[in-house]
Formats: C-alpha cells, sequence, structure tokens
C-alpha cells in the first residue's frame, strides 16, 4: 500500500468514526442555466440547448432505487477500497477462529435485520492506527483491529455492527449513490461535442464513461448492469470512495443507524446500554466533519429511547419494555490476539 | 458451466426503510427472521408447529400472559406462539431472486437458499484487478476468500451461538420443523 493511500485512510477512519459512509454531492455546474448560457454562444444555439434540457432531464431516470446486482456490483468496488486503505483484511491462516466468530455475531444481527436475505460478510482490517467501523453497499461491513482493541465484550461489538449494519439496511450511501449518478449524467449530457466533463470533485470524466452513460439512457430498461460498464463503474466507485472519505453521511443518517442498532441489538438479546457505554470511548478529537453528530449528543438520544420504550404497550411492541433478559456476554479465547489476553464480560 | 441465478428486483421494499409499508393494521405482523419457529407453547421443550420465513404475514393475538416476550399468533389456520424479535410491524425487504427463465422464486425458498450471489461480482473484480495495483489485486484475493468462509456459517451454527451466549432464540437452526423446540 502506498503512504499516501494509508494516510488518507487512517485520517478518513478517525474522521469517520463508527459514522461508516456517505457522500454529499455539490449542485451541478451549469444545472441552473449557466452550461446552457455558454452553448448558447454557438452556432445553432436554440436546437442544441434544448437537446442539453432532454438528456439532462433523461438522467432523473438514474435516480430510480438500484437492482441487488447493482448495490453488490458497487458494493464490492467500495469494499475493495477500504480492504486496501485499511491494510488489508486479518489473514485467514493466522486468525480464522476470530474472524469466523465476528461473522457469527455479525450474520446473527443481519438475519434479524430489515435486509435478512443480503449477503453479509464481515471483515477485519489490519490497521491498529484507527478506531473505526466501515461498510459498503450490499453486506460488507469491517471493523478495524484498533476498534477491537477497545472492545470489552459482545453486546459492544455486536452494537459496532449493529450501526454499519442500520447504514446498509436504510441504504443511507445507495440513496447518495442515486445523486451521484443523476449528477454525472447530466455532466456527461453538458460535456456533449467535445467539451471537458469533470466529475463532482474536479476528476475527469473519461470518453469511455460519457459514451457509456449516453448508450444507457438511450437503452434504458430500468437496469443499470455495472458488470458489464466496468469503466462507469469505476468512475462511480472513485467517486463515492472520495466523497466518503470527504464528507461522511448527515447527522440524522448517523442518527437512525444508532436508533436502528438498539433495535436489532434487543432483537437479539443484547444489552443496548453496553453499546452507549462503546459510544462514549470513541476517541471525538479526530472527528472533523462538521456534520458528524458529537457523541454527547448520540448518547442522549439512544438514553431517551430507551426511556420511551420502558412503558408496556397495548400495540405489539417493537422493543420490549425493560432490559428482562438481555445479556453482555463475554469475549472468546480468539480475542486474545487482538488484546494481548482475553477480556471479560460483565456477570 | 454453472447457470448463473441472476438477481432481478429488491421486492418488498425498494428504497430507504421509510419505504417499507407498515402492517396495514394493529394485528398483521411480518416475520422478520430466518426458520422461525411457530411454537405450541413458550416453554422451550415445546413442539414446533411449523417454521416460517422472512415476509410471511401472521395475525397478531396478542402477547402470553405468562411470557410476554411471546407473542400467539395465526398463521396459516395455525396457531401458536413466535418470539417477540421474530416479529416485525413492517415488512423486510426480500432480495427476490429469478431464474433465468425469469421465474422469480418464492421468499421462503429463497430464505433457506443462501445467499442471492455468489461471491464477489465481476464487475468489482475486473475493478479491482483493472487498476493495476498489487493492493488492490490482493485485496479482491483477501475479500473472495473472507466471502468464501463467511458462507460457510450456517443458520445452525448461529442458533448454536446465540444458545452458547444465552442470545434469544431468533434465527431458528433450521428450515423444517421437529420435536423439542430445536
Amino acid at each position: 500500500m502506498s503512504t499516501h493511500s494509508w494516510k488518507s485512510f487512517v485520517a478518513g477512519l478517525g474522521a469517520l468514526a463508527l459514522s461508516c459512509t456517505g457522500m454529499h454531492l455539490p449542485p451541478v455546474p451549469g444545472s441552473a442555466g449557466e452550461l446552457v448560457q455558454t452553448v448558447n454562444q454557438g452556432a445553432g444555439a436554440a436546437g442544441t440547448a434544448q437537446h442539453l434540457k432532454q438528456d439532462r432531464s433523461e438522467c432523473e431516470k438514474l435516480a430510480a432505487p438500484p437492482s441487488v446486482e447493482e448495490e453488490y456490483a458497487l458494493g464490492g468496488a467500495v469494499a475493495l477500497n477500504w480492504v486496501q486503505r485499511g491494510g488489508g483484511l486479518l489473514s485467514l491462516d493466522t486468525d480464522e477462529k476470530l474472524v469466523r466468530y465476528i461473522n457469527v455475531v455479525g450474520k446473527n444481527l443481519g438475519a434479524q435485520s430489515q435486509r435478512p436475505t443480503l449477503r453479509w460478510t464481515f471483515g477485519v482490517l489490519r490497521t491498529t492506527e484507527s478506531f473505526n467501523a466501515i461498510s459498503a453497499p450490499g453486506g460488507y461491513v469491517f471493523v478495524t483491529l484498533g476498534l477491537l482493541r477497545g472492545v470489552e465484550n459482545e453486546a459492544q461489538l455486536a452494537g459496532v455492527l449493529a450501526h454499519e449494519i442500520a447504514h446498509i439496511t436504510s441504504k443511507h450511501v445507495l440513496s447518495r449513490y442515486g445523486e451521484l449518478k443523476v449528477s454525472q449524467c447530466q455532466r456527461a449530457a453538458a460535456g456533449k461535442g467535445g467539451m471537458r466533463v469533470v466529475d463532482q470533485l474536479g476528476f475527469d470524466l473519461t470518453p469511455k464513461v460519457v459514451d457509456d452513460l449516453g448508450g444507457i439512457l438511450k437503452s434504458w430498461n430500468g437496469v443499470l448492469d455495472l458488470n458489464h460498464h466496468v469503466e462507469l463503474l469505476s468512475q462511480l466507485a472513485d467517486t463515492a470512495v472520495r466523497d466518503i472519505m470527504e464528507n461522511g453521511l448527515d447527522k440524522d443518517e448517523e442518527y437512525a443507524a444508532d436508533e436502528l442498532a438498539v433495535h436489532l441489538l434487543v432483537s437479539a438479546g443484547y444489552d443496548p446500554r453496553e453499546y452507549l457505554e462503546f459510544l462514549a470511548k470513541i476517541p471525538e478529537g479526530r472527528n472533523s466533519f462538521s456534520k458528524h453528530p458529537r457523541k454527547v449528543e448520540r448518547v442522549k438520544r439512544l438514553v431517551a429511547l430507551l426511556d420511551d420504550h420502558k412503558q408496556p404497550s397495548e400495540d405489539f411492541p417493537e422493543l420490549p419494555a425493560g432490559t428482562q433478559g438481555l445479556v453482555q456476554p463475554p469475549l472468546p479465547p480468539e480475542f486474545a490476539s487482538v488484546k494481548g489476553s482475553v477480556a471479560h464480560g460483565k456477570p | 458451466m454453472r447457470k448463473r441465478v441472476r438477481l432481478v428486483v429488491a421486492a418488498l421494499s425498494l428504497c430507504a426503510l421509510g419505504a417499507v409499508p407498515a402492517a396495514d393494521d394493529k394485528s398483521t405482523l411480518y416475520v422478520k427472521a430466518r426458520n422461525t419457529r411457530l411454537m405450541a407453547s413458550s416453554a422451550p421443550t415445546a413442539n414446533v408447529v411449523a417454521i416460517l420465513q422472512p415476509g410471511q404475514k401472521v395475525k397478531w393475538l396478542g402477547a402470553d400472559p405468562k411470557a410476554r416476550q411471546w407473542h400467539r399468533v395465526e398463521v396459516s389456520g395455525k396457531q401458536g406462539l413466535v418470539f417477540q424479535s421474530n416479529l416485525s410491524k413492517k415488512a423486510p425487504s426480500m432480495e427476490l431472486i429469478a431464474k433465468d427463465g425469469g421465474k422469480e422464486v418464492d421468499a421462503g425458498v429463497f430464505a433457506n437458499s443462501g445467499a442471492a450471489v455468489k461471491g464477489l461480482s465481476d464487475g468489482a473484480i475486473a475493478y479491482g484487478n483493472g487498476k493495476k495495483d498489487p493492493d488492490l489485486s490482493g485485496a479482491v484475493q483477501q475479500l473472495q476468500a473472507l466471502e468464501e468462509r463467511a458462507d460457510q456459517i450456517t443458520p445452525e451454527e448461529l442458533a448454536a451461538h446465540a444458545s452458547k451466549a444465552q442470545l434469544f432464540p431468533v434465527v431458528g437452526p433450521r428450515a423444517t420443523a421437529s420435536r423439542g423446540g430445536k
């Protein structure tokens, strides 16, 4: 791994502490008429401008929810970036039991989530320099070794995984991805005729990507097959990753993921108060995103959520009243390789 | 060449949680976890009346007065008790699949068929290997190996872990009913 990518990732993870991913897209230049005005200065201006408007309008089709296959393609490409930038995955040769344990804990949660039949995969990133978890569409969840060192029991680990699962089931990144596709398409439409086309972050869209987007729109059947448009996949995934590293999710999406995580923890039988305790340990100093919520506010909201569910309900309750039967299982011996000694859960 | 199973659409809900349809009345609930057991009683040794799968609708008849975390429900003419965590007011999102002929696979069948796709997508592999970056190519191999191991984990293993860790018995070990609640 290059020094550059490593440093970027560490910085990104620090900033993204337990925030997973996010994209915040600036408006398309010219969307308020700037581009059309430019084109109007040339020959045949009126007709060309109308054509561009039509193309740009057609691009809205790409905002439709992606198929699961499209989600897996994008998610796989994004996940590869997290593995690469996280120093690789923990070796299955030396830590197979630990990785299997984390997958058992994660898959048990995933099977109870809003997307129980998604293909859930949980990995450990080798970096010890960051304290974080991160996910990608399609059911990919990663935790860093640095974070695992801070986990005291299985309920806390489950809380981290549940938060990332919640981002995936809520399709927070996919909704931004829809905006990204439309934006790229509109930029490509605006760039017809030899104009240089750049993406939201200032990187060039290749002629092949511009052509691909045009062809996809012409024969649009509601499905974007990224497996057969690898250059387009590459462009979309790279832009998404860059944006994720630089921005993050909105506060409301982080709060929503926390809330869903608590539901998932209680559903499985974990004491959600352990997740709150873990949140309090997140090193907040590294968080540079103005949109990222402070951990104090996150914890405060979750305390309020749990208080709300203390009263028995006449209807079917999504959360049971009280904490009867909720547990904080100890970590297994497999964790010894992470922490240097076996950690113990609470009685 | 292996016949490729093709994903076509996320069905019951197409997007975010907010778009998931809520139960149409207060007595309609949805099964949310795999191999959900409809039990004759809340006793650990009770018989399994039926095995339910994510997305199935049940009629909620109320909490069991003796064990409030168990709920009496009716499904397909059968009555029994289901553990609270297995039920939800919202329908889960299902990744429906279709064979190449276009015939969609039933959600219950799908739930027992394992993952909808096998391994990292062709596009993602081409993306990872096409960058000519050894770290990214290495990531392809590592992620494929991880997925292979993750796929080996069965519902039986999840159920066994839940039992050992004293978690709730949410994910059932198998898709067919048997005696003794196991």
